[in-house]
């Protein structure tokens, strides 16, 4: 009896439950079951792997760089140096136009991320000077949220872009501010964002790198370029699902860097990697001399792995031997496998 | 008002019609809001996306997932994540996956016997679905020996124990007739146990089940 009962019920509520379900289904867009799926791989040709690359960790297709409005092969050699005159006490001034911006970027293929960005780009503009020019920031925030630039190096107190440090502290939207200080000291720097909460503020895409070079200069080399560490957290677990240099994972794998043997190069290196606590870089079949924060002329390390925290950095040199393909990636290696990950042709 | 009620509940053309009511009322009700939606103008602040990865399948240097959109809006697969490296794919029929489809997504990867991994798929709105193979191994085929160890499973579990009960029968009859009572009342209340119990667990499953195929709980 009691079984029946209990029978009886279930199919009641089951039978309600189908009504509504059914209602519900009939109310949204009709099935469209493609019952496909048991087609044994009916191949896609264009999603194929290219074959030399083999099973190694990639992505799958190519980033609308010119969607998403920058390319790394450019930004690799991207310096900006801003406009130039001389101001009355002969001191040479560099000024540069910045806004941020909220813009969707294509981090990975068929992934679009809602990034802020710094110019339209991630990284920002390579910002470059020479020791003792003034530079002169023009901000301005086209987005929706309170922005700043916090520049790494000497500056007074109302132009370190931080909350609370005047009208350049929090630039709200619609607003803009000059930030406006001397090139000092030389070396290699980096300028982020510095509103709260920061950690959001910086993975999101505003930051870029400042290079000031000394006043005589550093010994010139064939070749220069500027690499930019970061992550993207796509799904907003304040963990990194990609990693890259200069954004776009698995950029310089797919396009390697064309050098040639006996060519000096010089690589500009900055890290700021959020929510993870290290980076690092470490060249193939090869050795470089390591300058730290390029505050020195006189290398402090030959090796060819370093490791840098969060807005660390540094200078590297080298030059290849040997023709070949050459692998640079972090030596985090799941950071490697994850993105972050390129290659040197050399010819 | 002019008559008393009778006492014996007869079935009348007037209960006929009021059973009726309801249910005309209840077509009434579907058919309006098909045609109007109700007034309800309700679009998802956010994407709402659900990818069922329904089963997964391993074989030497291969890994394939089945996987079904159970959510209300076509799906795009962007990328492949196995234990943090992002892995090449192939996917059919369709990168996109309409509401309700399937898909087969193929990735070659050296996976080894009895260590663990955890696949992730990545779609065009950056909603992370994971699964997770516990222990991998290669995925057992289909075979005449199969089917013949799942015929003994049953065989020992169903036929051999009943066969076995009926033995006791002949003992059961000489206990008189409280015993054999006490005894079926036992049985029964075992058999109503196992109803309820099986009942319990079918719940418990249909809750696994993705959302759009679900009629109960």
């Amino acid at each position: 009896m009691q079984k029946k009962l209990s029978r009886r019920d279930f199919l009641k509520a089951g039978g309600l439950t189908l009504l509504g379900a059914v209602g519900a289904n009939a109310i949204s867009h009709p099935a469209g079951d493609s019952g496909t799926g048991k087609a044994k791989v009916l191949a896609a040709p264009a999603m194929q792997h290219d074959g030399h690359n083999g099973d190694l960790p990639n992505i799958v297709g190519e980033v609308d760089h010119e969607k998403n409005g920058f390319n790394p092969d450019d930004i690799l050699i991207d310096f900006d140096y801003g406009e130039v005159s001389t101001l009355p006490n002969g001191q040479t001034l560099r000024e540069y136009e910045i806004v941020s911006l909220n813009k969707n970027i294509e981090v990975v293929p068929g992934i679009e991320y809602p990034a802020w960005t710094y110019n339209g780009r991630i990284p920002g503009p390579t910002i470059r000077a020479t020791e003792g020019d003034r530079i002169r920031i023009h901000f301005s925030n086209g987005s929706n949220h309170p922005h700043s630039m916090h520049f790494h190096g000497f500056h007074p107190g109302s132009m370190d872009g931080i909350p609370g440090s005047g009208p350049g502290g929090m630039v709200q939207p619609g607003e803009s501010f000059d930030y406006e200080f001397d090139a000092d000291p030389f070396g290699l720097h980096l300028y982020h964002c510095h509103v709260f909460p920061l950690a959001r503020h910086i993975a999101k895409g505003l930051y870029g790198a400042f290079i000031v070079d000394p006043k005589e200069g550093r010994p010139p080399v064939d070749r220069e370029m500027i690499m930019v560490m970061s992550g993207f957290d796509v799904d907003f677990d304040d963990a990194n699902d990609f990693y890259a240099v200069n954004a776009i994972p698995f950029h310089y794998q797919n396009h390697p860097i064309q050098i040639k043997v006996g060519e000096s190069i010089r690589i500009y290196l900055v890290n700021i990697l959020e929510f993870d606590l290290i980076n690092s870089f470490h060249l193939h079949a090869n050795f470089f001399q390591y300058y730290p924060t390029g505050t020195s002329l006189i290398p402090s390390e030959f090796t060819d792995t370093i490791i840098q925290g969060q807005a660390q950095r540094g200078i590297l040199e080298f030059t290849y031997r040997y023709p070949g393909m050459y692998m640079f990636h972090a030596h985090v290696t799941e950071f490697a496998e994850l993105g972050w990950n390129g290659m040197f042709e050399v010819t | 008002m002019t008559q008393q009620p009778t006492q014996s509940s007869r079935f009348t053309f007037r209960t006929l019609v009021l059973l009726l009511i309801p249910i005309i009322l209840l077509v009434g009700v579907i058919v309006l809001f098909l045609s109007t939606g109700g007034g309800l103008d309700l679009q998802a602040a956010a994407p709402v996306e659900e990818l069922t990865i329904e089963r997964y399948t391993l074989e030497r240097n291969e890994i394939e997932l089945h996987v079904r959109n159970t959510g209300p809006e076509e799906i795009n697969v962007a990328q492949v994540v196995i234990n943090e490296a992002i892995m090449p794919f192939t996917i059919a029929p369709n990168t996109a996956i309409p509401r309700l489809g399937t898909a087969l997504i193929h990735i070659n990867y050296p996976w080894t016997y009895g260590e663990a991994y955890s696949v992730t798929v990545f779609t065009s709105n950056a909603i992370a679905f994971a699964v997770d193979i516990p222990v991998a191994f290669e995925t057992p085929q289909p075979s005449a020996s199969t089917f013949w160890g799942f015929t003994l499973i049953g065989l020992y579990v169903g036929v051999i124990p009943v066969f076995l009960g009926i033995f006791w029968f002949p003992a059961l009859r000489t206990l008189g007739r409280r015993t054999m009572t006490f005894l079926m009342a036992a049985t029964a209340g075992l058999l109503i146990f196992l109803g309820l119990d099986t009942l319990a667990e079918a719940f418990e499953f249909a809750a696994e089940i993705p959302e759009h195929s679900r009629a109960l709980a």
